[in-house]
C-alpha cells in the first residue's frame, strides 16, 4: 500500500505563490566561494525566536514512541532560547516539491538520502553548513558523498546522516538447530557456518527442505526487491550509474559479470521453491513467517527489527524482552567467487574462505535530516538537526529502533554492548555498501528493476508450469539485463 | 456591411442616453432608470472586475502568453515565476474576462429592455419585480448560473489546463523552479518515438476488448441477476438481493484492495492451492503468465461491483414492461425463451441504452481496478513502454504523467485519447433513440 | 402423466433456480465475510492467517481503532467524522445543484441547451486525474488545502456534469402536472419546489445517497488535498495503512461499511426507481 501512496504523492508540479516581482539574477556570476558564502548566508547563528519547527519524521520512529522523546527533549534544551519543535502529522512520503512552495511541508525531514536528495537538483531542500557542524568529523566521508551535490564546481551537502541502511541477516537464535555447535560451525568461531557463506546457507536450506529442522525453509526472502536482491549484481561489477553514481546517462546494471551474480540470485529463487518470495509483498509477510518458523533468516534493513519482535510477540510464544534477545542480526554472508551455490563443498567455502569466497556488496540508504528550502527558521531548524544528530540521540534512536549509527562514537558505544551494529558501520567504511546515488533519476530505476527481478526469479518455475524458461543461458540473462538498462533508460532521459 | 453599419446607426440615434451610459460602465443605466439594487450590483461587478484586472488580473493574462520570465533560485532567495500556477491563473483571467463581457452584455440588454418599455410607457422594474423574473420567467438562466460557474471552475478549467500543457514543455527536467514554454515537443516527440506508439496501439486493443466485454458482461450478469429474481419460484426475493445489495454499499476500493489481497501470492486462494499440493497461480504478479488471469479478474472483480446497480435498474424497468404482452405470446404459445428474446431484451436494450454508453465510456476510463489490484508493474516482456500488460490507457497515462513527470506528453496522448472517446460516444449518443425522441416524448 | 411432468419439469427448473441463487449470494457474500473475519484476526497481519481463516480471533482490533492511534498515525475516529461531515454537506449541496441542473434541462428549451448537454456529455470523458494538478493549484490559490471544505466544494461543484439520471426522471413525469401548475399562477421556482421535488423523493434520495456514498471511497484526490493526517478522510487513512495493519484496515472497512450497508437496505426501493426512471430517458 505504501508503494501506491509513494506514487500518488508525487502527483503533482509545483507551485509558487504569485508573487510574481522579479529580483535580478546577477549573483550567478560570483566566482565559487563567494557563491558558497551566499547561499550559506542564511544560517546566520540567530535563532528565529518564536518560531516552531515542524518536523516529520520516520512511522516507525513514530510509533515506537521515539520522536516524542526526541522532541520533548529538544524542547526542554531549547525552552530558553525561545523555539520549539512539533511533530508534523503528515505522510512521511509527502512529495516536498508539491507542499513547500505554498509552506505546507515539513521545516527538517527525516528521510532515506535518495528521497531526500532527489529534492536537491531543484533545489527544495537546503544545502547546510556541515562542517561547522559537531558531528562532521563523526561520521565516514562515504555517507557524507550521500548528501553531496556540486554546483558551480562547488561541493554542498543538502543532509546530515544520521543511520546506515543495509541488509542485515536476521535471525531468532532459539530456531537454530540443536547441535549446530558441532554439525554447524566446521570453523568453531561461534558463528553458525550457514551465515558465514551463502553457500553454507544453501545447503542448510536444502536440508530444511527435507524437513527434520525446527523450520520448513532456511532462507527465504522477497527475491524481487531490487534495494536487498541487487547486492548479487553490484557484487560481481554492476552499478547503478555511471561516476560514483552521479552520471544517469551511464545505467550499470548489465556492466561487469552481473550475469552471472543474476545466475546466482536465480538459483536462490529455485531453491526456496515457494513463489511467495516472487510478490513484492513478501517483505511484509517475512516478519510473520520469521516469528512463526516458517523459515530461519532472512535479510532486510535493521530499522524494522521492532517488526519482527511486535511479530514475536504476537505469536504468544514470546514476551518482549525474550524477543529482543531472541532475535539477532548479523552481517550476510560471503559469496562463492565461482559464481554456483552449489558448486564448492560448504564445509570448504567456510575453512578456505579467503580463497573460496569474497565479501558481499549490498546497496544501501543513508537516512538522514533535511532541511526544507522553503523554512522559514532555516536557524532554529539547523539547531533541531544538531540536536537530533548528536552522540546522545544517535544512541537513544539505536535503543527504540535498533539502527546502525553513521556516528563513529555512537556506534563504537553502542558496539560495546551489541556487537552486530558495528558491523554496518565497518562495511561502509570498507565499501561494501553501495549508497544510493543521490540524483533525482534514482527514482526510476525501482520498477523496471523490481519488473526484471521478478521475471528473472519466476524462470526456475516456468517448466514446472509448462512455460519455457526465457533465461536459461547467460546469452539471455544479459540480453535481459540490457532490457533493464533500456527501460531505466526510457524512463530516465527518451523523453526528457 | 455598409446596411448592416447604418442600421445601427440608425438605431443608435434612437439609443436613450441611459442606455449610453450603461454601454460605457455598467449598471449607471440602470441607475439612472431608479433601479437603484440592480443598478448598484452591476456597478459593483464593473468595479470589482476593473479593480481584480488592475491590481492582479492584467499581470495574470500577460503570465499566461511568456509562462514567466525569471527562474526562482530557492538556494540564493532569488524569488522567481511558476509556470504552472501563471498558466492557470492566465487562464482564469480569461475566464473572466469572457465573464465580464458576457455580464455586461447582459447589463446593456437589461438597459435596451427597461428604455424599450419605458417608450412604451411601462415603469422600470422594482428590485421586487427583476427578482420575481429571475425566479420565473428567467428560472433557467438563473438555476444554471452556479452549477455552470462550478464546473467551469472545477471542471472545465482544469481540463482546459490540461489540454494547453500539451502544447508546453514540462515535464522530465522541467519542472518547477525552471520556467516552461509553449511548445509542440511533446507532440513530436510522440510521432518520432516508434515505442510509443506502439504501446499505445497495444494498450489501445485491450483497452477496447476490455470496454466491450465488461460492459457487455455486467449488462448480461445483472439482467440475469434481475430476471432470475423476479422469477415467480424465487421465495423472498428481497433476501436474496440484499447479497448483490452488500456488494454494491461497500466503497469501492475498499472491495478492490480486499481482492488484491486475496489474489496475492501470499493470499488464501493461494495458501489453498499449496495446501492442495498444486502450484501457487501467479493472479497478479509481475510474470507473463499473469497476464490472462490479472485480466480475467479485473473483468471479475468489476462486474462485484458493478453488477449490483445494474441488477437494481434492470429490475426496476423489468417491472414496467406490460405485462399483458406475456400473456398474449403465452396463449399464441411462445416458450419463455422466445418471450424474453422477442419481448424483454428489445425492451431493456432499448430502455438502457443511454446507461449502456455511460458504462462504456466508464469502462473505457476505469483507472481504478487495475490501479488497486496491480499497481507498480511494469512488464519486463513484450515491448511496454512503461505499462504492463493489464494498463488501460488511463493507467499507462498516470504511470507517464504522474509516476515519471511527463506532463506534458501524459497531457498529449490523452488528448488523442479524449478526440476519439468523446468522438465514438457523441455519434453513438446522436444516433441513439434516446436522443431523436427526446423532444417527440413530452 | 402430462401433469407430472410438468411438476417434476418444476422440481429441477426449481433446483436449478436456487443453486443459482446460492452460487450468486456466495459470490457477493463471502468476500464480505472474509473482510470481517479479518477484522476480528488477533495479530492483525494479513500474514498470520490459515487460509481465509485467522490463527486467533479478538475484538481487539475493534477496540484499538478508537482508542489507540498509534501515536497519532492512525486517528481513525476524527477520519470518520472527517469524511461524515464532507459526505453530508457535499451530498446536500450537490444534489442541490444537479436537481437543478436536471430539472431546468429537462423542462426549458433555451439558446444553447444542445451545446450545454453535448459538453456535459464530453465532460465526463476526461481522465480525471490529468486535472487534479489544476485543482490543487487552484485550491492553493482559495486557501482551502488541508481543509475539509476543498473536498466539499469539488465534489459538490462537479456533480452537475452527471446530471443525465436525474433528468430522465424528470422527463417521466407527465408535461400535464407542470402546465396545470402554471395555469394556476405557480411561478417555475415554485413549480420545482412546490410540485416537482415532492413528486421525485426516490430521485432525491437516489442523488443523495450516491452523493453521500463517494467521499467515503475517494483516495486519490483527498490525499492530494488533504495533507494532515487528522484532516485525512477514511479511504485516504485505511489505504495508507501497512500490509502488517491488515486488521485495522479491514475493521474500519466493516465499520463504514455498516452505515452505509444499512442506508442502502432502507432505501432499496428509491435507489431501484431512481436508476429506472433515470436509465429509461437518460
Amino acid at each position: 500500500m505504501k508503494k501506491i501512496v509513494s506514487c500518488v504523492l508525487v502527483l503533482t508540479m509545483v507551485l509558487t505563490m504569485f508573487a510574481g516581482c522579479s529580483g535580478d539574477g546577477k549573483e550567478n556570476d560570483t566566482d565559487t566561494s563567494d557563491l558558497y558564502n551566499k547561499v550559506m548566508a542564511r544560517f546566520d547563528g540567530n535563532l528565529e525566536e518564536g518560531s516552531v519547527i515542524k518536523v516529520l519524521e520516520n512511522d516507525t520512529a513514530i510509533e515506537l514512541g521515539y520522536v516524542d522523546q526526541l522532541i520533548d527533549a529538544f524542547n526542554k534544551a531549547f525552552k530558553d532560547k525561545g523555539i520549539s519543535a512539533e511533530r508534523m502529522n503528515i505522510d512521511q512520503y509527502s512529495d516536498l516539491a508539491t507542499d513547500g512552495p505554498y509552506g505546507y511541508g515539513p521545516d527538517v525531514w527525516y528521510q532515506a538520502n535518495d528521497i531526500l536528495m532527489k529534492y536537491a537538483d531543484n533545489q527544495h531542500i537546503l544545502p547546510l553548513p556541515v562542517k561547522d557542524m559537531e558531528c562532521f568529523q563523526q561520521i565516514p566521508e562515504s555517507a557524507w558523498n550521500s548528501y553531496a551535490k556540486t554546483m558551480n564546481g562547488e561541493t554542498f551537502y543538502c543532509g546530515v546522516p544520521l543511520n546506515v541502511q543495509s541488509g542485515m541477516m536476521f535471525y531468532i537464535e532459539s530456531m537454530l538447530p540443536d547441535g549446530w555447535e558441532e554439525d554447524w560451525d566446521v570453523n568453531k568461531n561461534g558463528t553458525p557456518d550457514f551465515f558465514e557463506t551463502y553457500t553454507a546457507l544453501y545447503a542448510y536450506s536444502e536440508l530444511c527442505k527435507e524437513g527434520g529442522q525446527k523450520t520448513k525453509y532456511g532462507y527465504l526472502d522477497e527475491m524481487v526487491d531490487t534495494y536487498f536482491t541487487s547486492g548479487y549484481l553490484l557484487s560481481r561489477g554492476a552499478y547503478i550509474f555511471g561516476k560514483n553514481g552521479t552520471d544517469a546517462k551511464d545505467i550499470g546494471f548489465a556492466a561487469g559479470d552481473s550475469v552471472k551474480g543474476a545466475n546466482m540470485i536465480k538459483q536462490w529463487a529455485g531453491q526456496m521453491g515457494n513463489t511467495e518470495v516472487l510478490d513484492t509483498a513478501f517483505s511484509s509477510a517475512a516478519y510473520q513467517y520469521l516469528a512463526d518458523g516458517v523459515m530461519l533468516c532472512t535479510v532486510t534493513t535493521p530499522d524494522v527489527s521492532s517488526m519482527f519482535i511486535r511479530s514475536m510477540v504476537s505469536t504468544g510464544k514470546w514476551t518482549e524482552e525474550e524477543a529482543k534477545k531472541d532475535l539477532k542480526m548479523v552481517t550476510v554472508p560471503r559469496l562463492p567467487v565461482s559464481n554456483d551455490l552449489t558448486a564448492d563443498k560448504w564445509q570448504d567455502t567456510i575453512l578456505k574462505m579467503d580463497e573460496l569466497t569474497d565479501e558481499m556488496t549490498m546497496m544501501g540508504g543513508m537516512n538522514g535530516y533535511g532541511i526544507s528550502a522553503y523554512t522559514k527558521c532555516p536557524n532554529a531548524s539547523l539547531a533541531f538537526v544538531e540536536f537530533a544528530t548528536s552522540f546522545e540521540q544517535a544512541v537513544l534512536r539505536n535503543q527504540y529502533l535498533g539502527i546502525a549509527p553513521a556516528r563513529a562514537d555512537a556506534a563504537k558505544e553502542i558496539s560495546k554492548t551489541d556487537a552486530t551494529v558495528g558491523i554496518l558501520f565497518d562495511r561502509l567504511n570498507r565499501g561494501f555498501i553501495s549508497i544510493m546515488p543521490a540524483i533525482t533519476a534514482i527514482g526510476q530505476i525501482w520498477t523496471p528493476t523490481e519488473s526484471f527481478l521478478i521475471d528473472l526469479a519466476t524462470d526456475p518455475y516456468r517448466k514446472d508450469r509448462g512455460e519455457e524458461p526465457i533465461y536459461e543461458t547467460d546469452e539471455q540473462i544479459k540480453a535481459g539485463l540490457e532490457r533493464l538498462v533500456g527501460q531505466i533508460r526510457d524512463a530516465i532521459d527518451t523523453l526528457a | 456591411m455598409r446596411e448592416k453599419i447604418k442600421k445601427s446607426g440608425a438605431e443608435r440615434r434612437r439609443t436613450p442616453w441611459q442606455v449610453k451610459l450603461s454601454m460605457a460602465v455598467m449598471g449607471l443605466g440602470q441607475l439612472c432608470y431608479g433601479q437603484i439594487v440592480k443598478g448598484l450590483l452591476f456597478l459593483l461587478t464593473f468595479a470589482g472586475t476593473l479593480f481584480y484586472f488592475i491590481t492582479r488580473g492584467f499581470r495574470d493574462f500577460v503570465g499566461f502568453f511568456t509562462l514567466g520570465t525569471t527562474e526562482e533560485n530557492l538556494w540564493m532567495g532569488i524569488p522567481g515565476d511558476n509556470s504552472l500556477t501563471m498558466l492557470i491563473l492566465g487562464l482564469f483571467s480569461i475566464f473572466i474576462l469572457i465573464l465580464f463581457l458576457v455580464l455586461h452584455i447582459a447589463n446593456i440588454k437589461d438597459a435596451v429592455y427597461t428604455a424599450r418599455q419605458k417608450e412604451k410607457g411601462i415603469p422600470a422594474h422594482t428590485f421586487r419585480q427583476s427578482l420575481q423574473t429571475a425566479a420565473d420567467a428567467k428560472f433557467h438562466t438563473t438555476a444554471l448560473t452556479i452549477p455552470v460557474v462550478g464546473v467551469a471552475i472545477f471542471s472545465i478549467l482544469p481540463i482546459v489546463f490540461m489540454i494547453l500543457i500539451a502544447f508546453t514543455d514540462l515535464g522530465g527536467d522541467v519542472v518547477y523552479p525552471k520556467l516552461a514554454h509553449w511548445s509542440l515537443s511533446p507532440w513530436k516527440k510522440i510521432l518520432s518515438l516508434g515505442k510509443i506508439g506502439s504501446t499505445f496501439l497495444k494498450i489501445l486493443q485491450w483497452n477496447v476488448v476490455w470496454a466491450v466485454t465488461s460492459t457487455l458482461l455486467n449488462f448480461i450478469l445483472g439482467l440475469g441477476m434481475a430476471l432470475l429474481l423476479s422469477k415467480r419460484n424465487v421465495r423472498g426475493s428481497k433476501f436474496w438481493r440484499a447479497f448483490p445489495i452488500l456488494a454494491y454499499a461497500i466503497p469501492g476500493f475498499i472491495s478492490m484492495v480486499g481482492f488484491k489481497f486475496m489474489f496475492s501470492q501470499s493470499g488464501p486462494i493461494n495458501y489453498y492451492m499449496d495446501r492442495a499440493g498444486l502450484m501457487r497461480i501467479f493472479f497478479l504478479t509481475n510474470d507473463a503468465s499473469a497476464k490472462w488471469w490479472a485480466r480475467g479478474i479485473g473483468l471479475f472483480v468489476n462486474a462485484w461491483i458493478t453488477t449490483p446497480s445494474i441488477m437494481l435498474m434492470t429490475t426496476g424497468i423489468l417491472s414496467n414492461i406490460n405485462t399483458d404482452l406475456y400473456e398474449a405470446a403465452s396463449l399464441d404459445g411462445a416458450t419463455p425463451f422466445q418471450q424474453f428474446k422477442k419481448i424483454t431484451l428489445p425492451f431493456v436494450v432499448f430502455s438502457t441504452t443511454p446507461v449502456l454508453i455511460t458504462q462504456f465510456v466508464g469502462n473505457f476510463n476505469n483507472f481504478g481496478i487495475f490501479f488497486f489490484l496491480r499497481n507498480g508493474v511494469i512488464s519486463n516482456y513484450g515491448n511496454y513502454f512503461l505499462a504492463s500488460d493489464t494498463d488501460l490507457l488511463i493507467n499507462w497515462l498516470y504511470k507517464l504523467s504522474v509516476d515519471n513527470n511527463y506532463y506534458s506528453i501524459g497531457a498529449a496522448i490523452s488528448l488523442i485519447i479524449f478526440l476519439i472517446t468523446a468522438a465514438v460516444s457523441l455519434t453513438v449518443y446522436v444516433r441513439s433513440a434516446a436522443y431523436k425522441q427526446e423532444d417527440t416524448y413530452q | 402423466m402430462k401433469k407430472k411432468r410438468l411438476t417434476s419439469k418444476r422440481a429441477a427448473d426449481n433446483v436449478l433456480t436456487y443453486t443459482v441463487l446460492l452460487i450468486m449470494a456466495a459470490v457477493f457474500l463471502f468476500p464480505c465475510l472474509w473482510l470481517i473475519l479479518a477484522s476480528f484476526s488477533k495479530t492483525g497481519s494479513l500474514y498470520d492467517f490459515k487460509g481465509f481463516f485467522p490463527r486467533a480471533f479478538s475484538f481487539q482490533t475493534f477496540i484499538d481503532l478508537f482508542t489507540d492511534d498509534v501515536n497519532g498515525l492512525y486517528p481513525y475516529k476524527t477520519w470518520f467524522f472527517n469524511t461524515l461531515y464532507v459526505a453530508v454537506c457535499s451530498s446536500v449541496l450537490g444534489t442541490i445543484l444537479v436537481l437543478l441542473t436536471a430539472y431546468v434541462m429537462s423542462r426549458f428549451r433555451f439558446k444553447g441547451r444542445d451545446t450545454l448537454k453535448k459538453t456535459t456529455l464530453v465532460l465526463g470523458m476526461f481522465p480525471g486525474f490529468m486535472g487534479m494538478t489544476a485543482v490543487y493549484i487552484i485550491m492553493t490559490q482559495l486557501g482551502l488545502i488541508n481543509k475539509l471544505e476543498s473536498l466539499i466544494f469539488f465534489y459538490a461543484a462537479t456533480t452537475p456534469v452527471n446530471y443525465m439520471v436525474q433528468k430522465g426522471y424528470f422527463d417521466s413525469i407527465p408535461n400535464t402536472i407542470f402546465e396545470a401548475a402554471r395555469l394556476d399562477g405557480a411561478t417555475n421556482l415554485e413549480v420545482f419546489t412546490k410540485i416537482t421535488l415532492p413528486l421525485s423523493k426516490p430521485m432525491v434520495v437516489y442523488t443523495m445517497l450516491t452523493q453521500f456514498a463517494w467521499p467515503w471511497s475517494d483516495v486519490l484526490l483527498p490525499k492530494l488535498l488533504l495533507k494532515d493526517r487528522n484532516m485525512w478522510t477514511v479511504a485516504v487513512g485505511l489505504f495508507n495503512l501497512p500490509d502488517t495493519h491488515f486488521a485495522r484496515f479491514a475493521a474500519g472497512s466493516v465499520f463504514i461499511a455498516i452505515p452505509i450497508v444499512i442506508l442502502y437496505f432502507c432505501l432499496v426501493k428509491n435507489i431501484v426507481n431512481g436508476l429506472t426512471a433515470g436509465a429509461v430517458k437518460g
